[in-house]
């Protein structure tokens, strides 16, 4: 497999394309009668993703997460352009690539429609299992069901693969959804990235799969080192897109005879804004790598979603009250952003678990 | 036999105290709710527990569907029964209201307050289903205007205590005119479309108002208008009622959270209101609104604090539950601690908004600060509720993430939390800022 250094002005060409496509593709799919847009439209923005290069799969293998680049920033720089417009998306087009790239370099060539479930359990794993060398761990219970939580779905798919302890190691297996799954269960109500659907799964105890790869403890660790800094790429789309349209319209609404951008509060709330969205976005490109990730990597990437997600949350939170009412309706786009941002701020670990994590990693180190 | 750590406990280790001693320290076995409870007046106790009550019987169960489902949820038939439970006539004492003497002459509000934090903790948007009623009331009540009260406000507060109570809504907010109307210095330039043109008889009201929390359910409003375009110093208020020819419901705004509750547009097209629908006097409206948001804010706080005490016990309940390895979250430290966290800062927000309501005149100061801390605490202590939940806290059956964007709104309506610093200030300014030290 080939692999491709880029240039600053290299990935600066992607994101310009990934924002592009964000508002021409993406944006129309808002305008609809809800917020979060209009679900029968999904599928037309997945097959433009995949023309215009974005949806990493065999063919398309510079889109997000391919596997032709080792440089994440090129990949966090176009999730950050999709989410300006829409998180779940930007969600969608995320979980694919990663599927796509673990599949890969776990050593699948099938070029399949592809899940990947990380999380094993309702919540992301004790960091014994990112450093499973060294310890024995139990085989998952062959007479149970194995259920994997939170799984988005990007589109229909043939397989998902996982992690599972199989020899006392971490292995990489592919399910067959059609024969290995005894039920699909659709996590429905829920606060934000609607756009990209969410299941559980529960597996067949008698489903073998196939394994992909015995030891893929280093997989698993790339794994999750890909999603907290994808997740970290999306808050700060979602904090760059609220705080261009505030700014948009701090210039247009009059309160007290004068545009609100004249107002001390205002100028307070864009600049906070402004200022944590910056730190947010040096902290992301401190991660460039893809290649080897150790345990060290993984922590940092950990610290990364603990704090991006921080400082986005607040970026956002403050956009939104600048718009005082209309921040609260659906029209202006800003109520879906503080729910999309609230979702990834908790999806796949929480500050809680972030914390905990850090520190057993950082014991280990 | 008793452990070391038993022995060392409070309760038992104040045993071994004298009478006195053990008289000194209380270590009876109560909830923290049980303990502010006691607190309270005997009346007032009295309306706190029927909320709570209520609030579990009869809001809990719906309070999902209300939410997601707000479309085809009818609030009716919730809202008549607690009418003739009394939830909707605090606002007076009886025999035409069912307030407590007592702490009513302490806070006309405070009960009403009592009630909105009970029902928020099931349902924001159920609480200001309640809550926006009252509000609709307040400017009757504040008008201080004999008149007004025996035409208009005495009949309606006993209405409120029988099954089909009339239901009322509070119109301020213009197109253009959103903080301004909240805030002096902006509503000396505000931008008004709403006007009254003097005609025989009364008055002929156009324009339009928006986000008018049960705009769409309720039957009688009390709205403002400027006379003619004299601007805001001229501003009145006018009872309307929904029969009234050329008034009508216009679109009704698709909102984050506190869904139960429409936030419509009221349309005003040569309105006919004639001149004993007046509230207080021609011209008093800036005045009046200005005191109903004194009074008001106090209450949207108990409301933000009763969204985020429910997602606290939401998240109580989902930390007893569920295991991390072999312990309950509940027993881990840090767990622990973020749990306190919530319940300092509820608590908090809680003696802010019972202070702010402990005097019979409303201090603008207190208010505003009051609604401010209150709102901001009740979003962080939803935020952190979620961050306990991890991957569940984002899912609607819990209810948590429906307590994060209910609550989010507290600080955004009754004046932004920037506009109601701002009324801290312009309150405090000739008196303690800009004045010279004595």
């Amino acid at each position: 497999m080939e692999e491709y250094t880029f240039s600053a002005e290299d990935i600066a060409e992607f994101r310009e394309l990934a924002g592009r496509f964000s508002r021409q593709t993406i944006q129309p799919y808002l305008n609809s009668e809800f917020s979060d847009g209009d679900m029968s439209k999904i599928d037309g923005i997945i097959s433009a993703g995949k023309q215009a290069g974005l949806w990493a799969d065999r063919e398309n293998s510079l889109g997000i997460w391919g596997t032709d680049h080792s440089h994440a920033a090129l990949s966090l720089e176009m999730l950050s352009a999709l989410a300006s417009s829409c998180a779940g998306v930007a969600v969608l087009f995320h979980s694919n690539g990663l599927a796509q790239r673990i599949f890969y370099d776990g050593g699948g060539s099938s070029g399949l429609p592809l899940l990947c479930a990380l999380q094993e359990s309702e919540r992301p794993p004790a960091a014994r299992l990112f450093l499973s060398h060294n310890t024995t761990l139990k085989d998952e219970d062959p007479k149970g069901v194995l259920t994997r939580y939170f799984v988005p779905v990007p589109e229909k798919s043939g397989a998902l693969i996982t992690f599972t302890r199989r020899n006392g190691r971490i292995a990489l297996v592919l399910f067959e959804l059609n024969k290995s799954v005894l039920k699909e269960e659709r996590v429905r109500e829920r606060l934000g990235l609607r756009a990209c659907p969410l299941s559980h799964f529960h597996i067949a105890a008698n489903a073998t799969g196939l394994t992909l790869s015995e030891e893929a403890t280093d997989l698993l660790r790339k794994g999750w080192y890909m999603h907290w800094l994808g997740l970290s790429a999306i808050a700060v789309g979602i904090a760059r897109g609220a705080l261009k349209a505030a700014r948009e319209y701090c210039r247009q609404r009059y309160q007290g005879g004068t545009v609100i951008r004249d107002h001390d509060a205002i100028q307070t709330l864009l600049v906070n804004a402004q200022t944590a969205l910056y730190t947010a976005e040096s902290m992301l490109q401190h991660n460039r790598t893809l290649s080897d990730i150790s345990p060290a990597h993984l922590t940092q990437a950990a610290m990364t979603k603990l704090s991006v997600m921080e400082l986005c949350a607040s970026a956002v939170t403050d956009s939104l009250q600048t718009f005082g009412g209309y921040g609260y309706m659906e029209d202006f786009g800003m109520e879906k952003r503080l729910r999309d941002m609230n979702t990834l701020r908790t999806m796949s670990g929480s500050p809680l678990y972030l914390r905990r994590l850090i520190f057993e990693l950082s014991e280990e180190l | 036999m008793e452990s070391l750590e038993d022995k060392l406990r409070m309760p038992n280790a104040a045993k071994r105290l004298s009478a006195i001693g053990r008289w000194l320290v209380d270590v009876r076995p109560l909830t923290l709710w049980q303990r502010d409870t006691m607190t309270l007046d005997r009346g007032a106790r009295k309306w706190r527990k029927r909320a709570l009550d209520f609030s579990r019987r009869h809001i809990r169960p719906v309070a999902f569907e209300a939410d997601y489902h707000h479309k085809n949820f009818d609030v009716l038939p919730l809202m008549n029964l607690a009418a003739r439970n009394g939830m909707l006539s605090v606002l007076m004492i009886p025999p035409l209201g069912r307030a407590s003497v007592r702490p009513y002459l302490k806070s006309a509000v405070f009960q009403a307050a009592l009630i909105g934090e009970e029902f928020s903790v099931e349902s924001g948007g159920i609480g200001l289903l309640f809550m926006a009623h009252y509000l609709g009331l307040a400017p009757l009540l504040l008008a201080g205007h004999i008149p007004t009260y025996v035409r208009h406000y005495l009949p309606l507060q006993y209405k409120s205590k029988t099954e089909h109570p009339v239901l009322m809504a509070f119109a301020i907010t213009e197109p253009q005119a959103g903080s301004d109307v909240e805030h002096t210095e902006g509503g000396a330039k505000a931008r008004l479309v709403t006007t009254a043109e003097p005609c025989d008889g009364g008055y002929r009201l156009n324009g339009s108002k928006v986000f008018i929390s049960n705009g769409k359910i309720a039957q009688k409003l009390t709205l403002f208008a400027q006379i003619g375009q004299e601007g805001l110093d001229s501003w009145t208020c006018f009872l309307l009622d929904k029969e009234m020819p050329g008034l009508s419901v216009g679109r009704q705004e698709r909102k984050m959270g506190q869904r139960p509750s429409d936030a419509s547009e009221i349309i005003l097209q040569d309105v006919f209101v004639p001149h004993k629908n007046v509230v207080g006097k021609l011209r008093d409206g800036w005045a009046i609104n200005k005191n109903v948001l004194n009074y008001s804010r106090p209450v949207v706080g108990a409301m933000a604090l009763g969204q985020a005490r429910g997602a606290f016990e939401r998240t109580l309940e989902f930390c007893r539950e569920t295991f991390l390895g072999d312990k309950r979250l509940l027993d881990y430290q840090d767990v622990q601690l973020q749990l306190a966290e919530m319940i300092i800062q509820l608590w908090a927000a809680r003696s802010m908004v019972w202070h702010s309501c402990s005097q019979l005149r409303s201090n603008p100061s207190a208010s505003a600060a009051a609604k401010v801390f209150a709102s901001d605490t009740a979003y962080k202590v939803c935020t952190m509720a979620m961050e306990l939940m991890g991957d569940h806290a984002y899912l609607g059956k819990y209810g948590v993430e429906r307590a994060l964007r209910d609550t989010r709104l507290a600080q955004i309506y009754e004046g932004t939390n920037q506009i109601n610093r701002l009324a801290i200030i312009e309150q405090q300014w000739d008196v303690e800022l800009s004045a010279e030290p004595s």
